[in-house]
């Protein structure tokens, strides 16, 4: 029998992010529960837990409440297939970071706000949701930041909102992560998806083009692709779209990848960082935009 | 005097952080120690009145301008943007206290900026062609140069003296060179790594070292922010490198 407190649901912005208290994610989630859950993850994108020590085991067990879990990640991770964690360990991080840059002048220095992205939109069936929980993380620093990709569209001018409803861009994975994606290195992974998606649940349109992971958007000139990019990047990056979590051990996020992007740690090139993060994904439905247009792969298979 | 040790909790890697239990007659100078090293000080729900605070603002030596009302943190009035504060003045207050009496609806959080942080992330190329030019600041009220790399007191550190909100010029470039460079420097700003980002509640206090840090405010949902704000103005302008 599970009973106990009712579940809060506490807004952090006007738009994005509550903080759920209440409930006990280590234990088999009731139907009533669940609803209240995915309701609130659908009105506020990103949800936060705090103090939920979950196993492994917990975790996946979570996740598949939502739907499938995928293997941790399309390309990195693969060395442990049967595995369904994706773990983020800063240091690592750090250390790839440094190799990168020390093998060739040809890379050039990442730029922090170019991190932005929605989880693997480089294949053509990007991740409905992910579960990231804090592992071991310092007491200051490491945060990360989401943002309302359907409020980013909303504000912007109507003739810009047409005029990017109907432009699809391409996204891709290089055999180096890290820079923005329109500069070099193999690609071994890439989709088409639309400019503008629309979310299947609550047939909001939001913006799905971030600087980590899109490379261009197709059928127009070079100029009028990175001039509208940057202007989409700058637009969803806006502070009053985002909300700022700090991160305490065995918090949890839970967020809706079709609608949002994420950022994080947000210092990781500033601050020598300790974090380890153990992220669950949950497979996703094939986008599709405003015209009803699906997403295409160019390169790499489905996720599941 | 001895100074009381301040329990105090950063809130990121850069700039912040946050004291309670203290009282503003006793720790004035390690508070404003705090300041220096964080830029940023958050005194949370301390409710203090205005008369401590005025006690507090007198350690500095400086002229204390006191306002009551919302508009410093009003996002549709400009507060949305990169603000320096007051740089349109010749000699704008280095330091500036908030004192919260009323929360700003859901959103209405204020944002700082790290400007050393700022500066110090600049290619050295860049950092050398800053420290060489002078902007100018301009509101409705008035206007003032000033360098775009601002010198410490203590003659070494440096920040970047830019904003988005007064800075209209820089001297001797034309428009589109003004434009790349200030694009290039409020990249820097917007770096979220370097700023720090505050949900306010009655009874805070803020404190912020203007001579480095920006501020910019979210759009406040159901009613703006309500209290004082003491600017402290140096007796002197202040110089470039």
């Amino acid at each position: 029998m599970i009973t106990g407190a009712p579940i809060t649901v506490a807004p952090l912005t006007p738009t994005i992010g509550a903080e759920v208290s209440g409930v006990d994610l280590a234990r088999p989630l009731d139907d009533a529960t669940f609803t209240t859950l995915r309701d609130a993850l659908l009105r506020w994108k990103v949800l936060f837990f705090r103090d939920q020590p979950l196993t492994v085991e917990q975790h996946v067990e979570f996740g598949l409440r939502w739907g499938n879990v995928t293997q941790a990640h399309p390309i990195v991770g693969a060395a442990t297939p049967e595995s369904r964690i994706h773990r983020l360990d800063s240091r690592q991080q750090r250390e790839s970071e440094r190799r990168r840059l020390a093998d060739t002048a040809l890379v050039p220095e990442r730029d922090a706000e170019a991190m932005w992205h929605t989880d693997l939109t480089f294949v053509v069936n990007p991740a409905l949701a992910s579960i990231l929980r804090a592992v071991n993380v310092p007491d200051h620093g490491g945060d990360t930041m989401w943002t309302d990709l359907a409020a980013a569209y909303q504000a912007l001018s109507a003739p810009i909102r047409e005029l990017v409803d109907g432009l699809r861009a391409v996204h891709v994975w290089h055999d180096f992560p890290g820079t923005r994606a329109s500069t070099g290195g193999e690609v071994v992974s890439a989709a088409i998806h639309p400019v503008v998606r629309v979310h299947p649940d609550t047939g909001e349109r939001a913006i799905f083009v971030s600087p980590m992971h899109t490379s261009h958007i197709v059928g127009v000139t070079a100029i009028e692709s990175i001039e509208l990019l940057d202007l989409l990047y700058d637009q969803i990056r806006r502070p009053e779209f985002t909300v700022r979590f700090r991160w305490a051990r065995d918090s949890i996020a839970m967020w809706d990848n079709r609608v949002t992007a994420h950022l994080g740690p947000i210092d990781a090139e500033f601050a020598e960082l300790e974090r380890v993060m153990e992220r669950v994904t949950i497979q996703g439905d094939i986008p599709y935009g405003p015209d009803g247009r699906f997403s295409e792969s160019l390169a790499g298979d489905h996720f599941h | 005097m001895t100074k009381h040790m301040l329990r105090m909790t950063p809130m990121t890697s850069c700039l912040g952080a946050v004291v309670t239990d203290i009282d503003l007659d006793r720790d004035s100078a390690a508070l404003r120690d705090a300041l220096d090293r964080w830029r940023v000080v958050v005194v949370a729900g301390i409710g203090a009145d205005m008369r401590s605070l005025e006690r507090f603002a007198d350690a500095w030596d400086s002229e204390a301008v006191v306002d009551h009302g919302s508009a410093i943190f009003d996002a549709a009035v400009g507060a949305g943007q990169w603000t320096i504060e007051s740089s349109w003045q010749p000699t704008p207050p280095r330091v500036v206290i908030a004192r919260c009496e009323r929360a700003p609806g859901l959103g209405g959080d204020t944002m700082w900026s790290d400007l050393a942080a700022a500066y110090a992330r600049l290619s050295p190329q860049l950092q050398a062609a800053a420290e060489s030019l002078v902007a100018i600041h301009v509101s409705d009220e008035g206007a003032a140069s000033h360098p775009v790399v601002r010198v410490g007191g203590d003659g070494r550190s440096r920040s970047l003296y830019v904003d988005e909100r007064w800075t209209t010029h820089i001297d001797g470039l034309t428009r589109r060179e003004r434009d790349a460079l200030m694009r290039i420097f409020v990249h820097q700003e917007n770096t979220n790594a370097l700023t720090v980002r505050h949900r306010w509640r009655a009874g805070d206090v803020v404190i912020w070292d203007s001579t480095c840090t920006a501020h910019r405010s979210l759009p406040a949902g159901a009613s703006p922010w309500v209290g004082d704000v003491i600017r402290l103005r140096p007796p002197h302008a202040e110089v470039g490198p």
